[in-house]
């Protein structure tokens, strides 16, 4: 009965270990020694500099639906084509 | 007596014979002369508000009408973008300065203070840079576009200027025609063609105006061409702001007397 017993803890202990190495590895340094980048948190100054620059792109896109007017320079067409297209009453 | 009865009967007969054939003439060629001479009736006898002038008036205003509502439309949108732009430079300034902030508060210490107040100071100025040369871009092509519409409008004016004077001149010539006893078929066929002549020259110049639009392709090539450069001197100003940053935080020594290679790399 001890030897069961003992058996069934040395087991238990066995699958603790195992569960416990089973944990995710820490990301493998790159050939510079560095942790990949994917791993690595965010430099607050880079992140600053992007919001910014983020920033001013979306202002600076926001003015691209300018050259849309450009179809205004057509818009008075049927007013003018009237002149040509009448008849001026004569039959 | 019975002479003279015959003689009388005979007279009647020879004056019926001779008359009755002009008669019958005179009435198949009525209704053809009454149509051609209508035309004449009808140039003469149109209302004021049917001559060639009153309705090319009335084109006239018409067109004007368009244009005021073209130019009214256009002021509207600008407006609205301008403003729209405005709120997204204020919100994009308040959050540049949450940022700034966030900086200050990841890096203490009046060094550090200094170097993010001086990168405060090269992005201020890269921003003030870049918004004025998008704002020049935008300004450009406003008076670009604004030119070409009044360049086309004066093209426009000057061919139904043309149209007018060929038109009001068809209809007088028409009209002195009629009353010189010209043909009305003639004079009706004449004014036609004066017409078509007119209105084939109004086309053709209307045709060139057109080509006024292709002057929009070049406007949109340089705002283009503006905005890119804005944006890649911007992103030029900014790299460096970030890079002296980095290499000011770098060599701030902490209050420990620890080299922060990095301070950047303590606030992570």
């Amino acid at each position: 009965m001890r030897k069961r017993i003992l058996l069934a803890a040395a087991v238990l202990l066995f699958v603790g270990a195992g569960c416990a190495g089973g944990q995710p590895a820490a990301p493998a340094p790159t050939s510079g020694g560095q942790v990949p980048s994917a791993a690595k948190p965010a430099d607050p100054v880079d992140q600053a500099v992007n919001g910014i620059v983020g920033d001013e792109q979306k202002n600076a896109d926001a003015t691209d639906q300018e050259t849309s007017d450009g179809a205004q320079l057509d818009a008075t067409q049927t007013e003018v084509n009237a002149f040509s297209d009448s008849n001026y009453g004569i039959q | 007596m019975a002479f003279n009865d015959r003689s009388r009967l005979a007279a009647a007969a020879l004056a019926i014979g001779l008359l009755l054939p002009l008669s019958v003439g005179a009435a198949a060629r009525k209704p053809a002369a009454a149509a051609q001479g209508g035309f004449c009736s009808v140039l003469s006898g149109r209302a004021a508000s049917e001559r060639f002038g009153a309705r090319l008036d009335q084109l006239g205003k018409d067109l004007s009408a368009k244009r005021e509502q073209v130019a009214a439309h256009l002021k509207t949108v600008r407006d609205q973008r301008d403003s729209n732009l405005g709120t997204l430079r204020s919100q994009a300034d308040a959050h540049r300065s949450d940022i700034i902030a966030q900086l200050e508060a990841k890096f203490p210490g009046d060094a550090a203070k200094q170097a993010i107040l001086s990168f405060q100071q090269a992005v201020d100025a890269a921003v003030a840079a870049r918004r004025t040369a998008v704002n020049a871009a935008l300004d450009a092509f406003r008076k670009g576009l604004d030119d070409a519409i009044a360049a086309r409008k004066d093209a426009i004016d000057a061919a139904s200027k043309a149209l007018r004077d060929a038109l009001t001149a068809a209809e007088s010539k028409a009209s002195a025609a009629c009353a010189a006893g010209t043909d009305p078929a003639t004079v009706r066929q004449q004014l036609m063609a004066d017409m078509t002549a007119a209105r084939s020259q109004f086309r053709d110049a209307v045709q060139n105006a057109a080509k006024v639009g292709p002057a929009l392709q070049p406007l949109i090539d340089a705002r283009k061409a503006a905005m890119d450069k804005a944006a890649s001197d911007f992103q030029a100003a900014m790299d460096k702001a970030k890079a002296d940053l980095k290499a000011a935080l770098a060599a701030i020594q902490p209050a420990g007397g620890t080299n922060t290679n990095s301070a950047v790399n303590a606030a992570q």
